[in-house]
């Protein structure tokens, strides 16, 4: 039994930590509290569904496509919306936020129904892991997870590009005068927020149900893993908040009841926000 | 003489053409019958009462109507949510102006919104919601405002016998005797719950609710296979029997899945589990696995697929479809749609009526009867079918079974038998 909670924690602490990690960079570095970023991991689930189940498109081909929409949408929504409020304070940016959320959602509702859809697994078939069955989809989801962050985290300590998203993080106006673009930063963290969202949609859904309201549960996650992180800290300290949000939803699931593991992400929010408001790992107040 | 008889031809056709032309106007000019139809079309569940009973009123508007008019149809979506449910009830009964409604498919939608209804005084005939609440409960409480109220399928609290069969038959048949037992909590399987708690406590080795729209299980399941279960038997009616199924699968558990579960009834599950479905057990309305409940069951389950391209998606098809012709003869039987005279006579003896998913033989006094048609004891035809080589095969009653309950090698290997 402990190795089924340890195993099934680390699968979801790199779950989780993919579908926070979009989320974090736009928070850090552009101060934007973007609540849109669960409904775009939907809709590249709902576009993987779409494409498959009615145009019977080959499964890589609509997971590629679904990434790529995600991508697309979070562009579209920063340039239309977001930018022209980058100065607003953090309550519009907020209200925006939900309010394009809410919009997305409904259109997701438009074109694919309120219907919990199921999206196919890439891999069949299940293999023993520490005594404890996996799917292969889940090894393959857990693999690629834990690739990517690893990959983010290079790029953001030794890429040019990278440093330089650090530096406006840590400080827009000092990155500036160094000759840093913060607008190209801005976009740049879009792009790859957007892709991180997109792949996490698209290694989601064959595990878990695709519903449209299954995007305000990613975004509680999200925000959760993010205020236990903190702001401006390195890419692990998201890693080991996620993994601090996945065992305590397990563990209150086993030993609790069930039904209230979602609560343990919003006990975890509440508790961090009261008496650590800068995250564990933060280098400013949340 | 032939000039004469030509004449009185000619009279008789120009009768005849009368008489046919005043009735084609009588039927013109004679307003429709109007009935609402409200379910979630986004739920098999729901799907199932949508398909039901618009199939029963083109059927009934086919065979000429009802007291010499038509049935408008005015069917709608509630979302499955009660805010929603309620506008849409309003909207029936104020704007569209009713007759009657038939659907509901989640309990707590029909509790909401049945209060509603009945200061309208309208006739609802219920389909999936079935809570004791909802008649036998509120129209005994109160039965001069509730007594409109009609569910054809029945107080849930009367399926907690069928729906633990598969209990009884995989411990009969296979010896598994130690149940993991998930619940969905809902309204319509409290009387369930409660029932196979106190039947099968010896049986039950671990027992736990979950939330109708969940998507892991990892835990419970993990803990049912701790707690050494050989049977996971779980009651579900929304979308969380899928991710159920998947997992339970993916984990390769030892132990059968069975219980009652509507995603499993839907003919397209195999291809929604990708044929991790196999071997899974579940309780079901007969008519809608196409057993021959009546003589009307088999060429309703025919015509099913002639007009939606598919067998029935859940138990709400027969039953729903059953709700609009047991209304149409309560109408037939008061010889108007006035709801105090169709009440008393759905609650005459003369009422009896044939359906495709059961017998009905006069509503009693709470207003939920029992089904009968298959054979004593088996309400509303009951079966238990299980998922073999993707297709969905009768195991239980013996009679009318098409094959033998049956645990997969990779089940067997899995559960060292």
């Amino acid at each position: 039994m402990i190795q089924t909670i340890i195993i099934y924690g680390m699968i979801w602490t790199f779950l989780y930590s993919l579908i926070t990690i979009g989320f974090s960079l736009i928070f850090g570095v552009a101060d934007v509290v973007n609540l849109t970023h669960g409904m775009v991991i939907m809709a590249a689930s709902y576009v993987v569904f779409l494409l498959v189940s009615n145009i019977q498109l080959n499964l890589a081909i609509s997971m590629l496509s679904g990434i790529i929409a995600a991508v697309l949408l979070l562009t579209i929504i920063y340039l239309v919306f977001i930018r022209r409020m980058l100065k607003a304070p953090h309550t519009s940016m907020l209200l925006l936020t939900i309010g394009i959320a809410m919009m997305l959602q409904q259109v997701i509702i438009l074109a694919a129904g309120t219907q919990t859809r199921y999206v196919p697994s890439i891999i069949s078939g299940s293999r023993p892991i520490w005594g404890v069955v996996l799917s292969n989809q889940q090894i393959l989801s857990v693999v690629v997870a834990f690739a990517l962050v690893l990959l983010l985290g290079s790029f953001l300590k030794w890429g040019r590009q990278g440093r330089a998203i650090r530096a406006v993080s840590q400080d827009r106006e000092i990155a500036a005068a160094s000759g840093v673009s913060p607008n190209v930063v801005f976009i740049l963290t879009v792009v790859i927020s957007g892709t991180l969202a997109g792949i996490a949609g698209v290694l989601v859904s064959p595990i878990e149900v695709v519903t449209p309201e299954a995007g305000w549960g990613f975004m509680v996650t999200a925000f959760s893993v993010t205020v236990l992180a903190g702001l401006g800290g390195p890419i692990w300290g998201i890693v080991v908040s996620a993994a601090i949000v996945s065992y305590a939803e397990l563990l209150t699931a086993f030993f609790i009841a069930p039904m209230l593991k979602e609560a343990a992400a919003f006990t975890i929010l509440i508790l961090t926000l009261m008496f650590k408001p800068s995250g564990l790992f933060g280098k400013k107040r949340i | 003489m032939m000039r004469k008889k030509n004449l009185g031809l000619v009279c008789l056709t120009i009768c005849v053409i009368a008489i046919i032309l005043d009735s084609v106007s009588i039927a013109e000019t004679t307003p429709p019958i109007k009935l609402g139809v409200i379910s979630a079309w986004d739920f098999a569940g729901g799907q199932g009462v949508k398909r039901g009973a618009t199939m029963a009123i083109d059927d009934v508007n086919a065979a000429g109507g009802v007291l010499g008019r038509k049935i408008q149809a005015f069917v709608y979506d509630n979302k499955g949510n009660t805010d929603e449910a309620k506008r849409v009830t309003e909207r029936l009964l104020y704007n569209d102006k009713v007759d009657a409604i038939v659907g509901f498919w989640r309990s707590e939608l029909a509790i909401a919104c049945q209060p509603l209804i009945m200061e309208a005084k309208k006739i609802v005939f219920l389909t999936g919601a079935s809570a004791p609440i909802l008649t036998k409960e509120r129209i005994k409480q109160d039965y001069n405002r509730y007594k409109y109220t009609f569910c054809t399928i029945g107080s849930s609290d009367r399926f907690a016998k069928l729906f633990s069969l598969p209990i009884i038959v995989a411990r009969d048949k296979l010896g598994l005797s130690k149940i993991a037992f998930l619940a969905e909590k809902t309204a319509f399987l409290v009387p369930t719950v409660e029932y196979v708690n106190k039947e099968f406590k010896d049986m039950i080795v671990y027992f736990t609710e979950f939330s109708p729209t969940a998507s892991d299980f990892s835990m419970e399941l993990t803990k049912a296979k701790a707690a050494g279960a050989n049977n996971l038997f779980a009651l579900s009616s929304g979308p969380a029997g899928t991710p159920l199924v998947k997992q339970w699968y993916d984990m390769q558990l030892p132990m059968l899945h069975t219980g009652y579960s509507v995603q499993a009834q839907d003919a397209n599950f195999w291809k929604t589990t990708e044929g991790k479905c196999e071997a899974v057990i579940t309780a079901h309305v007969g008519a809608g696995a196409g057993l021959p409940i009546t003589k009307k069951s088999r060429p309703w389950y025919e015509k099913y697929k002639t007009i939606y391209g598919e067998y029935p998606i859940s138990l709400m098809d027969p039953v729903a479809y059953d709700a609009v012709w047991a209304w149409v003869e309560g109408v037939r039987l008061a010889g108007t749609t006035e709801s105090d005279a169709v009440v008393r006579a759905l609650e005459s003896k003369q009422f009896k009526y044939v359906g495709v998913s059961a017998v009905l033989e006069g509503f009693d006094d709470i207003h939920a009867p029992y089904g009968g048609g298959w054979k004593p004891g088996e309400a509303w035809g009951f079966c238990l079918i299980q998922w073999l080589n993707g297709k969905r095969e009768v195991i239980h009653p013996e009679n009318v079974k098409t094959a033998n309950i049956t645990i997969p090698d990779r089940l067997k290997k899995v559960m060292g038998k």
